[in-house]
């Protein structure tokens, strides 16, 4: 699917935010049943987002305050998010 | 209407026929399958859904001073919306008219309600009765969240009842509010997800059941009459090809709308603390101590499932040689049995079901750690840790413990695959687990090792361990190409429940269930088997020498023997074709254990107790492969020790087999392993035979 090009400068991937930040979805960049699977796991524009922790496997982000998701760093590349201010 | 009832393991239902249906509903890792074992207690079984790949427990529960109902733990789900066969049963129970349940139990986590209110959100979509059973509210106090049940409850517009399914605090409320709820059933108040979406939704519905989720789906799939209404929604100069995908995104982010103004009313946060939870992680997920700590882990399951299990494996099976061989015996002596029975029984069945229970111990080491670290919560850090690593060779994080308990012994292994929660992902690892060289084999490497390389053993046996490992990866990528290509490269994204003790009362009691059907499949197939290579060896082949009776049958006489020469030949392009040899394997079909007691019984020679010291077999076996291999007995040997790592384990394993993925799965699995085998046996031979 086509994805807008985001020029925000204060929407950046997940992956180059540093742990402890917290911010705000802005963006899903993928399309079809891996978009489904990411809004099962409450990734869906609006929600609040935590870097938790950087690992072995990619990075722990808190989603809506209390999930905790394992996300591989390619795939937190499709996550845009916005830091609160 | 009543609900198909879920095939049963035990082949009994606990629940009366006729008795209404009630199903448990939640996301994974809330506390569902505690609740389920704390309302039917034992009355329950676990068995696939009827023509699906897909485990459920159901039993029989009576809630309050009411009727019994027939309760089904559906599995884990995150939504209704089919990506998997978990969740596609989900929703046929649902939504599909003739099987809708009596009621629904949504089992929410408090202390991660939006997602769970998410899952809600479809539920109250299908109009099925619903009662909220809401859990872990004291794990969400401790965390700085104050849910309020009676405001959660308004705002959803059906009765929600708190619940501590360990304990079983709050389940007389849960059965009370169940009962009148089954006599008077109130659907969810309708999510609201927007003026838009729901004026939509309103102009498609169909009526009939479940109509607001048929709705849904026509407008998410945007086709039919759906199409311009779903058009509508959309920005306009939306592409036609992705209308569909962008209703769906609208319809998530309204859904999760819903939940936010939810929570709003129903939850009180308390500021912000750091979870243990949260501190814990920092130190079993991180580039330093992750993948450490994950190997001291994975070192302990060995330990257990090898060191552990061993000396009560080798109780049992003393117990069967020793005492229960002997009563038996005695017995039969007694009751002065003819002496073919006598046999049969102490040869065959005693020690075949001595075998089979020799497994119990270990597989009930298995299951008791797999609940332990699923439970716990780690698995899900494991499988993040290792994931890198594993994707490598292709394979999902998860799938490393399997393969390490294989290297102690398979069929604990094949259980262990029940991790992966895909079911293909498990019938691809149950496909492969054969593979990982067991315990077992290795005394059958150590024999011929030490016999015909020398100095060079330890080398050749370690090259056995390089080739196993080769063909997991080999075997892993080949089927993922042949017939698994829709498990490509499924990126990490998991959920990490927080950590928990482990409730293990529930633990004991899943094992246990777990452990009789496991004895349950298997036995039939060992007593099977067995039965048949006793009457094989007893049975004089025709035209054998004067003197050989009913079980007094020299091997070489027996029709095990003539089985034995008649297969030898398919072995001659790989260097080995002599009876000898096929019967060692024949005998390693069932038991890698047996191969060098049969081998030494062939030549009429004593049973190595050493393996490490032949004895007389040495030159026994010399002269075989030299003879049999036109002198390339390197080669020879060689091509014989890949044989036996590649083909079929043991009869316990294909026992396992047929337990995880069924018999045809379990055929065609044995039907490769013996094709991969002899293939590379072949090879080997021919190549060492083209360089000597």
């Amino acid at each position: 699917m086509s994805i807008p090009e985001i020029t925000d400068p204060t929407v950046r991937p997940l992956p180059e935010w540093p742990v402890g930040t917290r911010g705000v979805l802005r963006a899903v960049r993928a399309g079809g049943a891996r978009r489904r699977r990411l809004a099962e796991l409450g990734f869906v524009p609006g929600a609040s987002i935590e870097v938790v922790g950087r690992g072995a496997g990619g990075l722990v982000v808190g989603v809506n305050a209390d999930a905790r998701v394992a996300i591989d760093r390619a795939g937190a590349e499709e996550l845009w998010v916005a830091v609160h201010d | 209407m009543l609900l198909e009832k879920p095939c049963c393991v035990d082949g009994e239902d606990a629940a009366p026929v006729g008795a209404p249906r009630v199903v448990l509903v939640g996301n994974p890792n809330v506390g569902k399958s505690t609740l389920f074992n704390a309302l039917t207690g034992a009355r329950q079984h676990v068995g696939n859904w009827p023509g699906k790949t897909v485990a459920v427990a159901s039993g029989e529960w009576r809630p309050g001073a009411g009727p019994a109902v027939g309760l089904v733990d559906l599995p884990g789900t995150y939504s209704l919306v089919p990506d998997s066969p978990d969740e596609e049963l989900t929703r046929e129970l649902l939504v599909d008219a003739d099987r809708r349940p009596e009621l629904v139990v949504a089992v929410l986590d408090a202390s991660n309600l939006t997602r769970n209110l998410y899952l809600a959100a479809q539920i109250a979509d299908t109009g099925v009765p619903v009662v909220v059973a809401l859990t872990m509210v004291d794990v969400a106090r401790s965390r700085g969240l104050d849910v309020d049940p009676d405001a959660l409850a308004g705002a959803l517009g059906v009765p929600v009842v708190p619940v501590v399914p360990r304990s079983g605090q709050g389940v007389d409320v849960l059965a009370g509010v169940v009962a009148s709820a089954l006599t008077a059933p109130a659907p969810f108040a309708a999510p609201s997800l927007g003026a838009a979406l729901d004026g939509a939704v309103a102009s498609v519905e169909p009526g009939g059941p479940a109509s607001r989720w048929r709705a849904l789906a026509a407008l998410e799939s945007a086709d039919g009459p759906a199409r311009e209404v779903a058009v509508g929604l959309v920005e306009p100069g939306t592409p036609d090809d992705e209308v569909a995908e962008e209703v769906e995104l609208l319809v998530a982010e309204a859904r999760y709308a819903w939940a936010h103004r939810v929570l709003e009313t129903a939850v009180r946060r308390r500021g912000d603390r750091v979870t243990w939870s949260d501190r814990a992680d920092r130190v079993l997920t991180s580039r330093w101590f992750g993948l450490p700590i994950f190997l001291a882990v994975m070192w302990g399951v060995f330990e257990a499932t090898t060191s552990i299990a061993a000396p009560l494996q080798d109780a049992v099976q003393n117990l069967f040689d020793g005492p229960v061989s002997d009563g038996l015996g005695w017995v039969l002596g007694a009751v002065s049995a003819p002496e073919w029975l006598d046999g049969l029984v102490q040869d065959g069945l005693v020690s075949g079901v001595g075998q089979l229970l020799s497994f119990a111990p270990l597989m009930a080491i298995m299951f008791v750690l797999l609940a332990v670290l699923e439970d716990s919560g780690y698995m899900a850090r494991a499988a993040f840790v290792v994931d890198r690593l594993m994707r490598v060779v292709g394979l999902p994080g998860k799938a490393f413990l399997p393969i390490i308990v294989g290297f102690g012994c398979n069929v604990p292994a094949l259980a262990g695959t029940r991790i992966l929660r895909n079911p293909r992902q498990r019938l691809l690892m149950n496909l492969i687990i054969p593979f990982v060289s067991c315990s077992a084999r290795l005394t059958v490497y150590v024999l011929l090792a030490g016999i015909f390389f020398g100095n060079q053993a330890g080398t050749m046996v370690f090259g056995m361990y390089v080739l196993s490992i080769a063909l997991v990866v080999g075997m892993g990528w080949v089927l993922r190409r042949v017939l698994f290509r829709d498990l490509a490269h499924e990126p990490l994204l998991l959920e990490l429940p927080p950590y928990r003790r482990p409730a293990l009362r529930v633990t004991a009691m899943q094992t246990w269930q777990k452990l009789r059907a496991f004895l349950r499949t298997a036995s039939g197939i060992i007593v099977a088997t067995v039965t048949v290579v006793w009457l094989l060896s007893s049975l004089a082949a025709p035209g054998a020498a004067a003197g050989s009776s009913f079980g007094h049958v020299a091997p070489e006489e027996s029709l095990f023997g003539s089985v034995s020469r008649a297969v030898a030949p398919v072995f001659a392009p790989a260097g080995f074709d002599d009876w000898h040899a096929s019967a060692a394997l024949i005998t390693g079909f069932v038991a890698k254990e047996a191969v060098v007691a049969t081998t030494a019984q062939t030549y009429s020679a004593e049973e190595p107790a050493d393996v490490h010291q032949a004895g007389a077999l040495g030159p026994a076996l010399r002269d075989t492969f030299t003879a049999t291999s036109g002198g390339h007995v390197v080669a020879a040997v060689l091509a014989f020790m890949v044989f036996l790592l590649a083909y079929t384990p043991c009869m316990t394993t294909v026992a396992a087999q047929r337990q995880e993925i069924g018999t045809r799965w379990t055929l065609a699995g044995i039907v490769m392993q013996l094709g991969v085998a002899w293939v590379l046996a072949v090879a080997v031979f021919q190549v060492g035979v083209l360089l000597s």
